[in-house]
């Protein structure tokens, strides 16, 4: 401020009056630029997506940095795997299908693998423990409470980021990130440890404001007390899948793999792989907006008669099965492949994004006669 | 003088009633020709009492069945009897068309059902997959960076030889 005010006096009156005028409207031309280079973002990624020579990565491009609510969070993204910390995650969600609260122990070493040790509360039995799910790969998961690189470049390119100022989170000084969508309701708040950005504590909102989902850091340590205590997980015998380019979509589209470019509520596709299995590949195909996530997993084949463990549901008049008792996860069969998706975002994307994927209507008292009978006369075929 | 007629053969038969009874021996003893008719009843009933029981043939049966309803089973005691043996050409073949048609109506049920068990299958071949939740909770997580949320814990499923990437 002292000195503005030194340059304000030195220079005339009406240069004065312009520099104000300029430093007014700085943010506003900022912020316009941002959201051009945002929209340019956006189109350029759904263009190579969807494009006839699919020989664009489908990782995002990252928009320039445009202020310090995205600069933040990319600092929050590499802090998730640089900084060593441990502590129990919360993660509380509200849907319409029914609230669950998941709570987990997590360790991470700096720049090496993550531990995680999940049992479901609330509605569920708190006893159930959902096992050790350790991953020794360095790079995985790539960040914590829905901060990832990848993420966040999707954010800043499809929501407004904007930084409020410091804040509080787990007795941590902290500093806050908002994010908005274009129709200027809040999407998302995240708590960034002040000191380290880690991620502390994010609340998620939908367009509506009413608060959907919540993750918490509790009793959070971080630096070398948390490396000193993180238990030792033999490492498991696997063997990496193959991480696919869009020109590996491409090929698959054209072998028959119904592989949407994007889906609905402007979710696009920005991370596919193939892992093998004992029953056949499968494709893992990971669609968001920066603040949702929808994975999509298809195999070849078809459900069995008998599901256990999963319940039968109907979703918007189809017939799908569903994980008890998150429902978050969703499966079902349709054009020779089984689908399962799975998704941190709202019902309403949820369905949306089933909604587009493949599925085979039941066939009724007649398809099912006709179908039978077709199946009778190819085996009575001697010519088959 | 009139003679005792249609009385004749129920004096014998015993079903005359006493006060007819009486006229009837009365006149019996002054009548010789309604005498002599009375003791040859009573001589052919005698008869008749000795002979043995002799079966009836289905034949004749069916025949005297077939009068009151010609052309189709005679109903017995509230029920058809089907009487293939006897019947004519005409309703034999009747019935053997009847027959051909209920195992056609059997066989095309038969196939019915199998077509309809079969039609509720997948249409599609290839393998069953029961998807392996965990292992997709825990993918989901490392491309979202967040905790993997658990799936049902029982359910077997193929165990991965492999993950996938995340980048």
């Amino acid at each position: 401020m002292t000195c503005r005010e030194g340059l304000a006096g030195r220079l005339p009156g009406s240069l004065a009056t312009i520099a104000a005028m300029v430093a007014l409207l700085a943010p506003c031309l900022l912020v316009a630029a941002c959201s051009r280079t945002a929209a340019a973002t956006a189109e350029s990624r759904e263009s190579s997506l969807s494009g006839p020579s699919g020989a664009v990565d489908l990782k995002p491009t990252p928009p320039e940095d445009c202020g310090p609510g995205l600069k933040l969070l990319r600092e929050a993204a590499e802090a998730g795997s640089t900084v060593s910390y441990q502590g129990v995650e919360m993660v509380s969600t509200w849907a319409v299908t029914g609230d669950s609260t998941m709570i987990a122990d997590v360790w991470h070493r700096s720049g090496g693998s993550t531990l995680v040790q999940a049992a479901l509360a609330g509605a569920v039995s708190p006893a159930r423990q959902a096992g050790i799910s350790d991953d020794t790969d360095s790079q995985a998961p790539e960040g914590v409470l829905g901060v990832t690189a990848q993420l966040v470049s999707l954010l800043g390119a499809d929501y407004d980021l904007s930084y409020e100022g410091p804040g509080s989170a787990d007795s941590r000084p902290a500093q806050m990130v908002e994010v908005w969508r274009e129709d200027g309701s809040l999407a998302a708040r995240f708590w960034l440890d002040q000191e380290t950005k880690l991620p502390l504590r994010r609340e998620v909102f939908d367009s509506s404001a009413r608060l959907i989902g919540e993750d918490v850091f509790i009793d959070l340590k971080l630096g070398a007390a948390a490396a000193a205590g993180t238990p030792t997980v033999p490492a498991r015998d696997v063997t990496a899948g193959a991480q696919l380019t869009a020109v590996d979509l491409t090929n698959m589209r054209a072998r028959g793999w119904p592989v949407p470019a994007a889906l609905p509520d402007g979710l696009s596709l920005f991370e596919a792989g193939e892992a093998p299995t004992r029953s056949g590949e499968v494709l893992d195909l990971s669609y968001s907006d920066g603040l949702f996530v929808v994975s999509v997993f298809m195999q070849r084949g078809d459900l069995p008669a008998k599901l256990t463990g999963w319940q039968k549901i109907t979703l918007d008049g189809r017939n799908v099965y569903t994980a008890e008792p998150d429902q978050r996860s969703i499966t079902w069969a349709g054009q020779g492949f089984v689908f399962t998706v799975m998704a941190d975002a709202p019902p309403a994307t949820l369905n949306q994004a089933v909604d587009t994927l493949p599925y085979d209507p039941p066939p009724g008292f007649w398809g099912r006669l006709s179908r039978g009978f077709g199946r009778l006369a190819s085996w009575a075929n001697p010519f088959r | 003088m009139s003679h005792l007629g249609r009385n004749l053969s129920a004096l014998v038969d015993g079903e005359l009633s006493p006060a007819e009874r009486d006229r009837a021996h009365a006149h019996l003893a002054a009548c010789q020709q309604c005498r002599a008719e009375a003791n040859a009843l009573r001589e052919l009933k005698k008869r008749m009492r000795g002979l043995p029981d002799a079966p009836v043939g289905d034949a004749l049966t069916r025949r005297l069945m077939f009068i009151g309803e010609p052309g189709g089973p005679v109903p017995l005691r509230g029920r058809r009897r089907p009487l293939p043996r006897a019947v004519s050409g005409r309703g034999r073949t009747r019935h053997r068309g009847r027959y051909v048609a209920l195992g056609a109506a059997c066989v095309v049920a038969g196939l019915s059902v199998t077509a309809f068990s079969l039609g509720g299958s997948p249409s599609v071949p290839g393998p069953r997959v029961t998807p392996p939740v965990e292992m997709y909770s825990v993918e989901h997580a490392m491309t979202t960076g967040e905790i993997p949320f658990s799936g049902p814990a029982a359910v077997p499923g193929p165990e991965i030889a492999g993950s996938s990437q995340v980048p």
